[in-house]
């Protein structure tokens, strides 16, 4: 009981201090701007790379995401909502990046065989993930690599809890049989 | 082979990926594939290309020292060029190059302007002859 009123009085401070955060960012301050950067840049790049599979493009992406958040924070109604804000746009801008990626013929035979198991799964999984289209990879990685519940992919994905059901079911069905074919063809 | 309970067995194998099943749900999945071997192979083959799916996951903290600064430094350059006064030397050179165009283009026109209608026998002339024709008696014949 008391460590579940300690852990909502810790929850209610972040709240505060986000909300400082937040409103100090309004009005132009850098250091305001430096600390919210801190705090969410580790989330963000992290994301970004996962859905990305690139690096050096995440963080590109995660840049941009924050320069987008503090340029359209005055059209942000609730100060409150700002993590998810920015979390949501930077999901949006990785799904403009893999649109914009031009499809490549994918190959499974160039994989050295003595990379290992391990090393050779990650490759084939990476290209799997290459054909699937932009919302469905999204969705998958989102939901498998990042651990989010159902709300929290349809609540950053900006689509009813219906469609990322619906989603999450192709995607696994696609990649299953990718999966599937791949293995059939390295083996 | 028809495989009865096929489109029940999907379903539940979908939603052991987000739910734990029944003890039901079990028995009915684990009946199913020892009907159906090849579903169990397949499904391992897919078990394992979930986990490399998830092993997928980047863990490490990403630290980017000078991620920061370039943010900040953007977002500098991104404020400076909504103001005024960083697109004032544009717009006065694109002033001063509109009015500069503007005067040649006079200063063309004028030179190029319409010759004057000087061209011997086209000029208009007063003639000394009647303009009327001699319609024979003139007017004053004619009454009675």
């Amino acid at each position: 009981m008391a460590e579940a009123t300690l852990k909502s009085t810790h929850l209610t401070e972040a709240v505060h201090e986000e909300l400082h955060w937040v409103h100090r960012c309004r009005t132009g301050d850098e250091t305001a701007l430096g600390v919210m950067i801190a705090k969410h840049r580790a989330r963000l790049i992290r994301t970004a790379t996962n859905i990305l599979r690139d690096r050096h493009e995440a963080e590109d992406v995660a840049q941009e995401s924050f320069l987008k958040a503090f340029r359209e924070l005055p059209k942000l109604r609730d100060d409150r909502a700002f993590s998810g804000y920015l979390y949501r746009i930077c999901v949006r801008l990785c799904m403009d990046r893999l649109r914009s990626r031009r499809a490549e013929p994918q190959e499974f035979d160039r994989i050295e065989p003595s990379a290992g198991p391990a090393v050779e799964n990650k490759l084939v999984v990476e290209k799997l993930l290459g054909m699937l289209a932009p919302d469905l990879r999204t969705t998958l990685v989102l939901r498998e690599i990042e651990q989010l519940s159902y709300e929290e992919v349809a609540e950053i994905m900006h689509v009813p809890l219906g469609t990322v059901r619906s989603r999450l079911h192709t995607a696994r069905e696609r990649f299953r049989k990718l999966w599937i074919d791949a293995m059939k063809e390295t083996s | 082979m028809i495989r009865f309970g096929k489109t029940r067995y999907l379903h539940l194998r979908a939603a052991e990926q987000d739910r734990s099943l029944t003890a039901r749900e079990l028995r009915f999945v684990q009946r199913y594939r020892g009907r159906n071997p090849e579903c169990e192979i397949e499904d391992s083959l897919e078990e394992q290309g979930l986990d490399a799916l998830r092993g997928l996951a980047v863990a490490e903290e990403a630290d980017v020292p000078s991620f920061d600064r370039r943010v900040l430094r953007r977002w500098r350059v991104q404020s400076v060029k909504q103001t005024a006064r960083y697109w004032t030397p544009a717009l006065c050179g694109a002033a001063v190059a509109a009015i500069a165009l503007l005067a040649m283009l006079q200063i063309l026109s004028a030179a190029q302007g319409p010759k004057p209608l000087s061209t011997p026998g086209t000029e208009a002339q007063r003639s000394d002859r009647p303009t009327f024709p001699d319609l024979g008696g003139g007017i004053d014949s004619v009454r009675p």
